[in-house]
C-alpha cells in the first residue's frame, strides 16, 4: 500500500457539473450544478427534494445517470478521493458484535490507516465526543444521540478534506445540537464540509454558503448574511411559491 | 470574548457533564483536530484487503467448516454412504458463507463501507475470496479423509460435497437480487434446508438418479457440473456486487 502523510493546504473545490440522477420514471436529481470551497455549506430541502441522493452522489455511493462530480478535478469514483473523504449518512447500523472502540479501528482500516495511528486517533476522537467511558460497550446499548456522536467521530477519523453529513443533528436533544452546529463550523475552517438538513436554524448562523433544493432541482444558491434578513422566512416563502 | 474562544467553549460544552473529557487532552485535540497530520492511503493492495478482512469474519462463519469437518470425522468410520450424510451438512456451509459475505446490508453498514478507501465490493469481494477458499479447502480435505471408506475417486467425493453447497450459493445468490431476499436475509437458509433434504434422498447409493453416474462411470459428469457450477457462483457472486449501488438505495 502506498502512503502519504501530507494534508493539502492547497485551494479545495469540490465541483459538482450539471448532475441528474434518475430511478426508473422519478427524477431524483436534476441536472444540479454548484462548486463547493472551504468552509460550512448548508444543504437546505424539505424531505423528498433529493438531498440524500445528491450526497450519496458526491460520496460515490450512487453514480450519476448524467453529469460529474469532481474534488480537484478528480472524479469521486475514485480510491483517492474516498482517502480524504468523510462521510455522516442520515442513519447507520452496526455490526452486533462490535464496540464503540472496535467500530472505530474497523472503518480506521479501512481507510487505510495504520493499526497504531488508528489507535491513537480513536482513543482521541472517543474522547472527543464523550464515549471513552463507553468505549467497551456495545454499540447496539448506546443511545440515539451516543451512537450520532460515534458517527460523527468516524467521519473524522483521516481529518477529511470533504465532510459530507446527511441530517447529522437528527436524534441530538436541542443542547448537544447548538454544540455540534460549533464544531462543525470549527472542522469547516479548514474542509470542505456539506451539511444538509431541513430545519433553517442548523445552518443559519454556522453556513458561509447556502444550497436550497426542491423536487430534484437547485432552487437558490448563495452566501446568505445577517443583513440579509431571516433565512427561515426566506425558506418558506421560497418553498411555498 | 474573541470568537476561537466563543467557539472553544462551547465544543467544551458538547458533551453531558459526566462524560465531559479530559480538558487538558480535548485543547490538545482540538488544535489537532482537522490540522494534524495523517496517514492516507493511496493504493490498495490485494493481501493488506483480506488481511484486514479475515479478522472482521464471525467465528461462526469458521466454526460452519469445522463442524462438518468434525462431523466427517466422526461419521466417516464404518459407514459406507458417510459422503451422502455430508454432502446434505454442506448447503449449511454455504448458507453461512453467504451471510456473511452480505452482512454489511443486514446490519445497515453497507453505504459506510461504500465510502471508505477499501470500498465495499474490496469488503465483499474479499469474504467471499476468504471464505470460499476456506470451505472448498475443507471439502477437499474431507474428500481425502474418508477416501478409505468410499468407492469412489476423491475427485468424484469432492463432486458430490461440492454440488450442494455450490447449488445452494447460486439459490442464494439470485434470492439477493430480489427485494424478499435483501430484506429476508436469512431466506437463503430455508432454501439450504430444502437443498439438504434433496440432496440425501438424491445421492443415496440406489436411486435412480444417481446409479447412472456412479455405478456406470458417468462420475465426470457430476465432476463437470462441479467445474461449471462454480463458474456459474463466481459469475453470479460478481453480478451482485455490480449491484451494490441500486441495493444500497433499496436497502436504505
Amino acid at each position: 500500500m502506498e502512503l502519504t502523510t501530507e494534508r493539502t493546504s492547497k485551494h479545495m473545490e469540490l465541483k459538482i457539473d450539471r448532475v441528474s440522477k434518475q430511478y426508473r420514471n422519478k427524477i431524483a436529481v436534476d441536472r444540479l450544478s454548484a462548486t463547493l470551497h472551504t468552509g460550512v455549506t448548508g444543504l437546505l430541502g424539505a424531505n423528498g427534494a433529493g438531498k440524500t441522493t445528491l450526497m450519496r452522489m458526491i460520496c460515490g455511493v450512487l453514480t450519476p445517470t448524467s453529469g460529474e462530480i469532481t474534488y480537484n478535478g478528480m472524479p469521486v469514483s475514485e480510491e483517492r478521493y474516498r482517502s480524504v473523504l468523510g462521510y455522516l449518512p442520515q442513519e447507520f447500523g452496526c455490526y452486533p458484535e462490535f464496540s464503540g472502540r472496535d467500530f472505530l479501528l474497523y472503518f480506521a482500516a479501512l481507510k487505510g490507516m495504520p493499526r497504531n495511528e488508528a489507535e491513537i486517533r480513536s482513543e482521541e476522537l472517543l474522547e472527543t465526543v464523550g464515549l471513552a467511558d463507553v468505549s467497551k460497550k456495545r454499540v447496539r446499548t448506546y443511545s440515539g444521540g451516543m451512537k450520532q456522536r460515534l458517527g460523527i467521530a468516524q467521519a473524522l477519523l483521516n481529518r477529511p478534506q470533504v465532510l459530507i453529513l446527511d441530517e447529522p443533528t437528527a436524534g441530538l436533544d436541542p443542547m448537544e445540537r447548538v454544540r455540534f452546529r460549533e464544531l462543525i463550523g470549527e472542522i469547516g475552517k479548514s474542509s470542505i464540509v456539506l451539511l444538509s438538513t431541513h430545519i433553517v436554524s442548523d445552518v443559519e448562523h454556522i453556513a458561509d454558503h447556502i444550497l436550497m433544493m426542491k423536487d430534484g432541482e437547485l432552487l437558490w444558491q448563495g452566501e446568505w448574511k445577517e443583513s440579509d434578513g431571516s433565512l427561515e422566512e426566506f425558506y418558506l416563502r421560497e418553498f411555498r411559491e | 470574548m474573541t470568537s476561537e474562544a466563543k467557539n472553544r467553549e462551547l465544543l467544551l460544552l458538547f458533551f453531558e457533564p459526566d462524560e465531559k473529557p479530559n480538558p487538558a487532552k480535548k485543547e490538545a485535540f482540538l488544535k489537532n483536530v482537522m490540522t494534524g497530520q495523517i496517514t492516507r492511503a493511496t493504493k490498495i493492495t490485494l493481501d493488506r484487503m483480506l488481511l484486514i478482512q479475515v479478522k472482521y469474519i464471525r467465528k461462526m462463519a469458521w466454526l460452519a467448516a469445522l463442524m462438518i469437518l468434525l462431523a466427517a470425522a466422526l461419521i466417516t468410520k464404518g459407514n459406507p454412504d458417510s459422503v451422502l450424510q455430508i454432502a446434505a451438512l454442506t448447503p449449511l456451509l454455504a448458507f453461512v458463507t453467504e451471510i456473511e459475505t452480505r452482512r454489511s446490508y443486514a446490519y445497515g453498514m453497507a453505504e459506510l463501507e461504500m465510502t471508505t478507501a477499501f470500498s465495499l465490493r474490496s469488503i465483499r469481494y474479499a469474504r467471499f475470496m476468504i471464505l470460499g477458499l476456506f470451505d472448498m479447502a475443507v471439502l477437499a480435505g474431507i474428500s481425502l479423509l474418508i477416501r478409505k471408506y468410499v468407492a469412489m475417486s476423491v475427485l468424484l467425493t469432492l463432486a458430490h460435497l461440492i454440488l450442494p453447497f455450490l447449488l445452494t450459493m447460486i439459490g442464494a445468490l439470485l434470492l439477493e437480487r430480489t427485494v424478499f431476499g435483501r430484506t429476508h436475509p436469512y431466506g437463503s437458509g430455508v432454501l439450504a434446508l430444502l437443498i439438504a433434504v434433496v440432496t440425501e434422498g438424491f445421492l443415496i447409493p440406489d436411486s435412480p438418479v444417481a446409479i447412472p453416474f456412479v455405478m456406470y462411470g458417468f462420475g465426470w459428469v457430476l465432476e463437470l457440473a462441479a467445474v461449471f457450477l462454480l463458474a456459474a457462483v463466481i459469475a453470479l457472486f460478481c453480478a451482485n456486487i455490480k449491484q451494490d449501488e441500486e441495493m444500497t438505495a433499496i436497502w436504505n
